[in-house]
């Protein structure tokens, strides 16, 4: 056991804080004579940002009826809270892209979170939620713990990986024996230091056990479900060699009729290719 | 996946992508089997193109090899160990494995030799 996840995160140097952008977008959103170019201006001063949100804003995830090439049109269009979010998941993959691990690559890492992502958002939308966005945040940060784990105790963690695939355990399994806790409560301690809404450290903490989540069980439920596809599909890899197991009763919440199954996979499939043409091959060029 | 004519549609097409308004306002969500209903409100809403859902079987129109597929639900198996028996879910989910194992297998491969490359180590 080394630490706690609060120690860990105090030795993450810059990473305890989250990107700038995202700090910057709140203090903006805060103050109630903002309008969407002030919002539209400090996303502006990102251009690798900018232009990663455009292409979102105009790919099958929106399907509006006319392409958006301006900041302040997709600010207004997708809406101030939901762009703040996209913001900061777009942004949080370029602060971890060049996280050291062994047994995963971060291109595969960040193919996964956002299939999970992708897979959250879609779900949300089956169910008419009114801001799907938060919910591809959720689905994006769900296993972002594990990357805390990789910089900051990085043998255990390939350890652990090494346990779960011998041993045919959940990796999260493996990382609560060799460390007393998991990624997922790593990543909620990280989002409480982030200060970021108690919504996306309860995911993290409970996506491996949805019915736990006594707070925002519906979002639990629909992250660990987009997790559980993501990692059966193989749409990227976040180091499991065992896909986690769905709980059949969490699946059962989110009201999905059996007919439906095969539509909702090849749709998620489809946006998760765009979204990864969108946000992560363009960071890889950067 | 293919923009289909709202003329062209019929109940039951799926939606690959949901359809706004102009105000980013959600109309229709994708994923979910259209009613002749939303199907005539499209037009009235002045929208004339969407965005649908491929069959899954024209995906696949590549002919694979039964070997393939059998090595390819072995591979698949390892991942799959720990769901639980007999859920839609997985069943679909596995089935959907398998075939987009086989068909990179193929595409990586063309002859006949058998497939090493595991994606799952
Ligand atoms: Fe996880
Ligand atoms: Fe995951």
């Amino acid at each position: 056991m080394k630490g706690s996840p609060q120690s860990l995160i105090d030795g993450l140097g810059s990473l305890a804080s989250p990107p700038a952008i995202h700090q910057e977008l709140m203090r903006v959103i805060a103050r109630p004579t903002s309008s969407a170019s002030d919002i539209a201006d400090v996303i502006g001063r990102d251009p690798a940002l900018s232009a990663s949100l455009l292409r979102l804003v105009n790919s099958s995830f929106f399907a509006f009826s006319r392409r958006i090439d301006d900041l302040g049109t997709a600010v207004m269009a997708v809406g101030v809270s939901q762009i703040r979010d996209l913001a900061l998941a777009t942004s949080v993959i370029s602060l971890f892209k060049d996280v050291p691990a062994d047994e995963v690559s971060m291109e595969d890492f960040w193919k996964h979170s956002l299939a999970t992502a992708v897979g959250s958002r879609v779900l949300a939308s089956m169910r008419q939620e009114f801001n799907v966005e938060s919910l591809f945040l959720a689905g994006l940060l769900h296993d972002l713990g594990r990357l805390v784990l990789f910089l900051r105790a990085g043998r255990m963690m390939n350890r652990s990986i090494r346990e779960a695939r011998d041993r045919g355990l959940p990796l999260h399994q493996a990382e609560a024996e060799i460390f007393g806790f998991h990624h997922g409560d790593m990543g909620q301690a990280l989002m409480e230091r982030w200060n970021l809404e108690e919504l996306f450290g309860e995911v993290a903490a409970y996506h491996h056990a949805p019915l736990q989540s006594e707070r925002f069980p519906l979002e639990t439920a629909t992250v660990h479900a987009a997790d559980v596809i993501a990692n059966l599909l193989r749409w990227g890899h976040s180091g499991a060699p065992v896909a986690p197991p769905l709980s059949p009763r969490a699946w059962k919440l989110l009201g999905v009729k059996d007919d439906q199954i095969p539509a909702l996979l090849s749709v998620i499939g489809r946006q998760w290719q765009d979204a990864v043409e969108g946000i992560i091959l363009p960071s890889k060029a950067a | 996946m293919p923009l289909r004519s709202v003329d062209a549609l019929e109940p039951g097409i799926v939606l690959a992508a949901p359809v706004h308004d102009d105000h980013g306002r959600l109309l229709i969500p994708e994923g979910r089997p259209l009613t002749a209903r939303q199907i005539q409100r499209l037009s009235g809403w002045g929208i004339h193109e969407v965005d649908v859902a491929e069959e899954e079987e024209e995906e696949e129109e590549l002919v694979l090899d039964p070997q393939l597929l059998a090595r390819a639900e072995e591979v698949v198996a390892t991942r799959f160990a720990l769901q639980p028996a007999d859920h839609r879910l997985v069943r679909e989910t596995r089935a959907l494995a398998v075939l987009q194992w086989a068909t990179k297998e193929s595409r990586l491969r063309p002859s006949p030799s058998p497939p090493s490359r595991g994606a799952d180590r």
